[in-house]
C-alpha cells in the first residue's frame, strides 16, 4: 500500500503526538473550567453540532469512498453490509456485537460469492 | 469497588433496561454496552492495512484514545493532508471531552476537605476520559461515596484503556496473517461501528440534526476537497445544524422541552442551579 507522506519515522511520530496532546487540550481544559463554567452555552451547541457533523461526515465518506484495502471491494456490498448491520442491530433491541458481526459477515460473504 | 471496576467493562455488554437511579434516560445507560473494543480492533487492521506502522497505531492509541480523532489523523494523513490540519481537525473532533469533563470532575472533587483528590490527579485522570468511561462514571457516581469516585473512575478507565490498546495491536497483527478477504471485513468493522452508534444512540434533537448535516456534507466535499474534507465537512455540516437548530428554537421558544433534553456528549447542566 502507499507510503505515508513526510519524511518518515519521526514526522510520524511528532504528528500522533501533536494530535494527542491537541485531544488532551479539551480533556484538561474541561478539569480546569470544571465547576466554573456552564456546559449548556451557545459555544458548546455549537462545537457539539461540528463534532457530530464531522464524525458523520468521516463515517459515510470512508464507506462510500474508501481508501485503502476497504477500495477493493465493490460499493453494494459495502451498503449491503450496513444495511443488514443497522437492521440487525434495531432487531436485537440495539445490540451492537451483534450489528457488527452482522454486517461482518455480510461483507465477508459478498466478497466471496464475487470472487467465485 | 476496584474490583468492580475491572470486572464492568464484559458486564456491561449485557446490562440491559436496568433501572436508572441517576436520573439519566435510559439511553444513555446503552453507552456502556458499546463493544468499543471491537472499533480499535479495526483501527489496527485499517492502519495494517493502509501502511500505517504498528508503533504509530499504538501511539495513538495511547495517547489520542479517541476512535473518531484516530480515524481522521490516519485518513488525513494518507491523503497527504497538512501536518497542521491533521492536528487541528483532530483537536476539533475531540471537543466533546470538554464537557464531559466539565460534568464529571466535579463529583470527584465533591469530597471536599483532607480527601479531596490532588489535582495532579485529576488532570492524569483526564487522559483516560472516553465515552464508555464518563457514560459509566454518570451512572455509579451517585451511588459511591466521593472519596471512592476518583478511584473507580481510574480502575474502569485504566481497564479500558488497556484492552484498547491491546484490540489496536491484536487488530493489526489479525490482518496480516488473515486471508485478505477477511482483513477486509475487518477494516469494515470500523466505520460499521460509528454508524451504528451514530445511528443508534443519538437522542437528542441537536445530534441527529448535526449527524444529517455532517453525513451529507462530508461525502459532498470531499468529492470537490479531498485533503479537507473532515475538517471543512464538519465546520460546513456542524454550522449549517447549529444555525438550522438557532433558527428553529427561535421560532418556537420551548425552555421546559430543553431543560430535558440530555445528550451524552453534552449533559445539561440545569439541575445542578449554575
Amino acid at each position: 500500500m502507499a507510503d505515508l507522506p513526510g519524511p518518515g519515522g519521526l514526522y510520524l511520530a511528532l504528528l500522533v503526538l501533536a494530535c494527542g496532546f491537541a485531544t488532551y487540550l479539551w480533556r484538561g481544559l474541561g478539569v480546569l473550567l470544571s465547576g466554573r463554567i456552564s456546559a449548556s452555552g451557545e459555544f458548546f451547541n455549537w462545537a457539539g453540532c461540528v463534532a457530530y457533523a464531522m464524525i458523520a461526515g468521516l463515517t459515510t465518506r470512508i464507506l462510500l469512498m474508501p481508501t485503502g484495502s476497504l477500495a477493493e471491494t465493490p460499493l453494494w456490498a459495502r451498503l449491503l453490509g450496513c444495511a443488514l448491520a443497522l437492521a440487525a442491530y434495531f432487531y436485537m433491541r440495539r445490540n451492537l456485537l451483534i450489528g457488527i458481526v452482522i454486517g461482518f459477515l455480510a461483507l465477508l460473504g459478498s466478497l466471496v460469492l464475487v470472487s467465485h | 469497588m476496584r474490583c468492580a471496576g475491572v470486572a464492568r467493562g464484559r458486564a456491561e455488554q449485557r446490562d440491559d433496561d436496568r433501572a436508572q437511579p441517576t436520573g439519566f434516560p435510559a439511553g444513555d445507560a446503552r453507552i456502556d454496552r458499546r463493544p468499543v473494543a471491537a472499533g480499535y480492533l479495526g483501527f489496527g487492521a485499517l492502519a495494517n492495512g493502509t501502511g500505517f506502522p504498528l508503533w504509530a497505531a499504538l501511539l495513538s492509541t495511547a495517547t489520542i484514545f479517541a476512535l473518531p480523532g484516530q480515524l481522521a489523523m490516519l485518513e488525513m494523513s494518507l491523503a497527504g493532508t497538512l501536518a497542521t490540519a491533521i492536528v487541528v481537525t483532530v483537536g476539533l473532533t475531540a471537543a466533546r471531552f470538554l464537557p464531559m469533563a466539565v460534568t464529571l470532575v466535579p463529583m470527584m472533587r465533591a469530597a471536599g476537605g483532607p480527601s479531596t483528590p490532588p489535582s495532579w490527579r485529576l488532570y492524569a485522570a483526564a487522559q483516560l476520559l472516553a465515552m464508555t468511561g464518563w457514560a459509566a462514571c454518570m451512572r455509579r457516581f451517585p451511588d459511591l461515596a466521593p472519596p471512592q469516585r476518583l478511584a473507580w473512575f481510574t480502575g474502569f478507565a485504566l481497564t479500558n484503556w488497556i484492552v484498547c490498546l491491546a484490540a489496536t495491536g491484536a487488530g493489526f497483527g489479525l490482518a496480516n496473517s488473515l486471508p485478505p478477504l477477511v482483513r477486509q471485513g475487518l477494516v469494515f468493522v470500523g466505520p460499521l461501528y460509528f454508524l451504528l452508534i451514530l445511528t443508534g444512540e443519538t437522542r437528542t434533537r441537536q445530534g441527529i440534526v448535526a449527524l444529517a448535516c455532517g453525513a451529507v456534507v462530508g461525502p459532498l466535499v470531499h468529492v470537490a476537497w479531498p485533503q479537507w474534507s473532515v475538517m471543512m465537512g464538519g465546520l460546513i455540516g456542524g454550522t449549517m445544524a447549529w444555525l438550522y437548530l438557532r433558527w428553529f428554537r427561535g421560532a418556537a421558544a420551548q425552555p421546559a422541552k430543553h431543560a430535558q433534553a440530555t445528550d451524552p456528549q453534552r449533559p445539561n447542566r440545569g439541575d445542578r442551579g449554575n
